[in-house]
This record gives C-alpha cells, sequence and structure tokens, in this order.
C-alpha cells in the first residue's frame, strides 16, 4: 500500500491562509490543487498533517477539503477511506470532515 | 460494649475529618473548574469581539490573533471533563470558529460589513452557545445538575 504524509507546515507553509490564490501566497486552492489532490490521485492512503501552522480560517480548509468534492471529483466514500488528518487539536478534523460533508451536499 | 464506648470518640473524630475532608477537596475542584470555565468564557469574549471588529471594520491585520485564539481556546476546553473527538463542546467551538473565519476571512479584499449582518449574527450566535455550553459542563459536573445537550 503507498502512503503520503503531507505536513502543511513544512510541505506547504506555516502560514496557510485564504481561500483562492488571489488572497495570498498559500491559500486553500494551492494546496488542494498543488499537493493534496495530486497525493490523493497518486498514493492509496494520504495523511495531512495540521500542526506546526498558525492556525487555520475556515476558508482555507473549505476550499481545500470541500474543493475535493466540488472541484476535484473526488467522491465521500474514497474520501473517507483514503484520507486521515492529523492534528493534535481535534475539532480541526471535525471541521474538515464537517466541510467535506457540506460539500456532497450542495 | 465498654470497648465500643471508648472508642467512640476517637471514631467520630475520623468520620468527621473523613467528611470535612471529602467536602473540602469537592470544593477546592468545583473552584480550580470555575476558575477555568471563567478563564474560557473569557477567551471566547475576547476572541469574539475580535472577529465582530475584523468584520464589521475590515481589520485584517486581526487575523493571525483570531488564529492564534481559536487554537488557545481549544487548549482551554481539552482541560474541561469529557472533552472527547464528537463532544457537545467540540461541536460548539467548531461552529464558533467557522463562524468567526468564514465568509471573506483572509481574502484579498475584506468587506465591512453591518453589525447586522449575517456573519456578524453567526459570531454573536455561536459564542452564546460556546458560553451556554461552558457553564452547562460546570453544571453537570460539579454542581450535579443541569440538563444533557439535546
Amino acid at each position: 500500500m503507498t502512503t503520503k504524509h503531507i505536513s502543511i507546515a513544512t510541505d506547504f507553509s506555516p502560514y496557510p491562509s485564504g481561500r483562492y490564490r488571489d488572497d495570498g501566497p498559500f491559500p486553500g486552492q494551492a494546496f488542494r490543487q498543488d499537493i493534496l489532490a495530486p497525493a490523493l490521485r497518486d498514493f492509496e492512503e494520504v495523511t495531512v498533517d495540521l500542526d506546526g501552522t498558525n492556525g487555520f480560517g475556515s476558508s482555507f480548509l473549505e476550499e481545500a477539503f470541500g474543493g475535493l468534492i466540488r472541484e476535484e471529483g473526488f467522491s465521500l466514500d474514497m474520501l473517507k477511506r483514503r484520507l486521515h488528518i492529523k492534528s493534535s487539536r481535534q475539532s480541526y478534523e471535525m471541521r474538515i470532515w464537517g466541510y467535506i460533508d457540506e460539500a456532497v451536499l450542495h | 460494649m465498654e470497648d465500643f464506648t471508648k472508642w467512640l470518640p476517637s471514631l467520630l473524630v475520623v468520620i468527621g475529618w473523613i467528611i470535612v475532608n471529602h467536602q473540602n477537596n469537592k470544593r477546592e475542584t468545583r473552584k480550580e473548574c470555575r476558575s477555568l470555565i471563567d478563564d474560557a468564557k473569557a477567551a471566547v469574549i475576547d476572541v469574539a469581539a475580535k472577529a465582530v471588529l475584523y468584520h464589521t471594520e475590515a481589520k485584517k491585520e486581526l487575523s493571525v490573533e483570531i488564529l492564534a485564539a481559536i487554537d488557545a481556546l481549544e487548549i482551554e476546553c481539552e482541560r474541561l471533563p469529557n472533552w472527547v473527538k464528537g463532544c457537545p463542546l467540540m461541536g460548539c467551538h467548531a461552529a464558533f470558529a467557522n463562524a468567526m473565519t468564514g465568509g471573506d476571512f483572509d481574502s484579498a479584499e475584506v468587506e465591512k460589513k453591518a453589525a447586522n449582518s449575517p456573519q456578524v449574527i453567526s459570531i454573536v450566535r455561536t459564542r452564546t452557545e460556546m458560553l451556554s455550553e461552558l457553564e452547562r459542563i460546570f453544571r453537570v459536573h460539579y454542581l450535579g445538575g443541569g440538563s444533557k445537550p439535546s
């Protein structure tokens, strides 16, 4: 089984913020398009580590993770099996799966 | 019988000490928890005020402080009883964080919003829910009362 570990702080930026590329240098859209979606296509399991950053706004998280359904065409079932969230703050995992669930509904 | 009456005063002293000690411990735990809850409530009120300011005055410079405060608030909550994945307080925290950092938060152009805009109303509403849940935890765990969450 091929697995990929992505640390947002080291593989993307310790200062992720904003939704779209116009919003700044490290928005959710760039993380999804450049790192997360390719990893989910190339590896069977992907773990995203959220520690080491200054925190995340909903705009970043929603675009990065909700966008996997809305923009990248991944299914909820596939994400539940293959995407893992790692964070010392448990509520992030709850928020992220909430965005994914909401993207499925809309 | 004579033996028993001889030991009775000492026995009563020991039983009395156990009861008083138990009550003191309970009171201390309750005081510590009250202080934890009050600290968490102060943090909720403080970060909500900053988030309202962010959205009504388009004060983008508050972004870093708000994000850090959301994490700090979760650290406070982790010290409370029953902080487990999916607990009601975690749900309130997530909704509160979503309300504060939703909409055009951290976007290139942050629009100044009215004090009665949906975004601000959502921040105030989720702040109140968070404060209520913190009080409910205190009631349930330390006063032995209160209703369970729906």
